[in-house]
């Protein structure tokens, strides 16, 4: 449950939507689940459109502060939070669909075969965007003076 | 920086999970979702059935704009006759420990009562549909056979789930139909896990108590709306459920109630009450209050709630702990127009509320 809200989250930035995308496929995988070979992948395709398909909506943008608790100002001695920001502004800069294919391929640790699966394209395209999201996740980490290990993801485009 | 460090790190402010996923709640929305499949709401059936004809002892009163209702009584072969549209025609009756109650959801095919059972197993649910004449495709009950109560005819089968067998979990699926007027069906079904609680005996006891009101109530509703988009009517009102197919599960004192509109409705070869008619749309007016739901999670007033397509999400407006849904096949902008066109009665006072048949109000 927690890895495909984070799926989720990683994909349309927000814990609200996600825990929406991941309740709504959990719903539709239910009476789905005697006919599917693959569920695991199921509702991860379905928690992965769901989330890409927040991201699309101009509500999901709006923001209203007239509910909006009083933020307190909190030390942050080892930068923890700041760290944080600058790794989600990261991730946030890869385009969705090649970082859910990144997400797919190297945390949640799918073959090259399924990561086309869920995203719903051929082997060659999950290749190329799992590439480009790499590609482009290390320019953005670079520009933040961290470096993202090579060791990992060595096989990843392999 | 390994990439399990940096999407750890990104999600260590990961908040606890909300009011969305409980198991108990996913796992009850997909049985619902699955009885929808497996209820079929296919119009024409797969298999011929003989269908038996058998003389009722009253006729409901049939839907027409122009007459007022009477009671045909009679023992062979009476004929449905008329009523105004969007008005209930009969009302709550006992049958040993099963209690149909007043009916919430109505259309020009069909009206829809739940059934409440003494001692039935937690989750289980029924529901008496009554069809107008020609409405109901008794093909539809696949695996029925005709049984004879008090020289009544009667189908009576169990449900299928895409015509495979049941599984464990839905062994106590059943229902029942006969003809309370010529070619008029009412239909009972059953949902439970326990095979014989409801048995088809305590079904059958609700066919003698079956009466007819002889006064017709015109169902309303907790608002008016002064938009609707060109093409579309009512064609399906509840009073104090959801209506169409999600009446039968009742409302648990929770919805106002509600109305599905479409260009076009099946008023004939019909096997359950209307689920996802094609380019139709629903509203729905709800408590918040009454079952401590949160309002959807987000920080807008105005939102989709459903993570569907854009064409097919939920348009929910919340006032205090009212809320107000616009849900369907129905572009984003007509939707917004729709919900934000509706006045809401006083929803304390149902003497506010107004007729089924006068919903819109320029």
């Amino acid at each position: 449950m927690a890895s495909l809200r984070k799926l989720a989250y990683l994909t349309c930035g927000d814990w609200h939507a996600a825990e929406d995308a991941v309740a709504n496929a959990l719903v539709k995988l239910y009476p789905r689940w005697r006919k599917l070979e693959r569920p695991d992948l199921y509702v991860k395709t379905m928690v992965y459109r769901a989330a890409i398909d927040e991201t699309r909506r101009p509500w999901r943008r709006e923001r209203s502060a007239s509910h909006a608790m009083p933020e307190i100002a909190l030390r942050d001695p080892a930068g923890a939070t700041d760290e944080r920001l600058r790794l989600k502004a990261a991730l946030d800069g890869v385009p969705p669909r090649q970082r859910a294919a990144v997400i797919l391929r190297h945390y949640l640790g799918l073959s090259l075969e399924d990561t086309a699966q869920v995203l719903g394209c051929n082997l060659g395209t999950a290749k190329s965007q799992t590439s480009r999201g790499l590609a482009k996740l290390r320019e953005l980490m670079a520009a933040e003076k961290i470096d993202l290990s090579e060791g990992e993801l060595s096989h990843a485009v392999a | 920086m390994r990439l399990h460090e940096v999407v750890e790190t990104v999600t260590a402010d990961e908040p606890p999970l909300g009011r969305s996923i409980e198991i108990d709640e996913i796992v009850s929305a997909g049985r619902r979702a699955e009885r929808r499949r497996k209820g079929g709401f296919a119009m024409a059936g797969a298999a011929a059935l003989v269908a038996v004809v058998a003389g009722g002892a009253f006729a409901l009163p049939a839907h027409d704009d122009t007459t007022t209702a009477t009671t045909a009584v009679g023992t062979a072969g009476p004929t449905a006759v008329t009523s105004p549209p969007f008005s209930f025609t009969f009302g709550a009756y006992d049958a040993g420990r099963l209690h149909v109650q007043n009916p919430t959801d109505v259309s020009a095919a069909y009206q829809v009562a739940t059934i409440t059972v003494d001692g039935a197993p937690s989750g289980a649910y029924a529901s008496l549909t009554v069809y107008q004449p020609g409405a109901f495709n008794e093909a539809s009950l696949t695996n029925a056979t005709t049984v004879t109560v008090d020289g009544q005819a009667v189908l009576q089968a169990t449900l299928l789930a895409d015509g495979k067998p049941r599984t464990d979990a839905d062994r106590g699926d059943k229902a029942i139909a006969w003809q309370y007027a010529t070619g008029a069906w009412a239909v009972v079904k059953s949902l439970s896990t326990d095979a014989d609680n409801p048995s088809f005996t305590d079904l059958t006891a609700l066919i003698a108590g079956f009466k007819p009101n002889t006064s017709p109530a015109p169902a309303v509703l907790p608002f008016t709306m002064a938009y609707l988009p060109a093409g579309y009517t009512a064609v399906d009102v509840a009073e104090h459920s959801l209506p169409g197919w999600d009446s039968i599960t009742g409302s648990n004192g929770t919805v106002y109630g509600g109305a599905i509109f479409a260009r076009n409705a099946p008023a004939t070869g019909l096997s359950d009450p209307y689920l996802d008619l094609p380019g139709s749309f629903t509203i729905t007016v709800s408590s918040l209050a009454a079952t401590g739901q949160k309002p959807p999670p987000i920080d807008a007033s105005h939102k989709c709630t459903n993570a569907d397509a854009a064409t097919s999400c939920t348009y929910s407006i919340v006032t205090g702990t009212t809320l107000l849904s616009v849900t369907g096949n129905l572009p984003i902008a007509e939707k917004t127009q729709v919900a934000k066109s509706i006045k809401l009665a006083d929803l304390t006072d149902e003497t506010t509320w107004t007729p089924a048949t006068k919903l819109l109000h320029p």
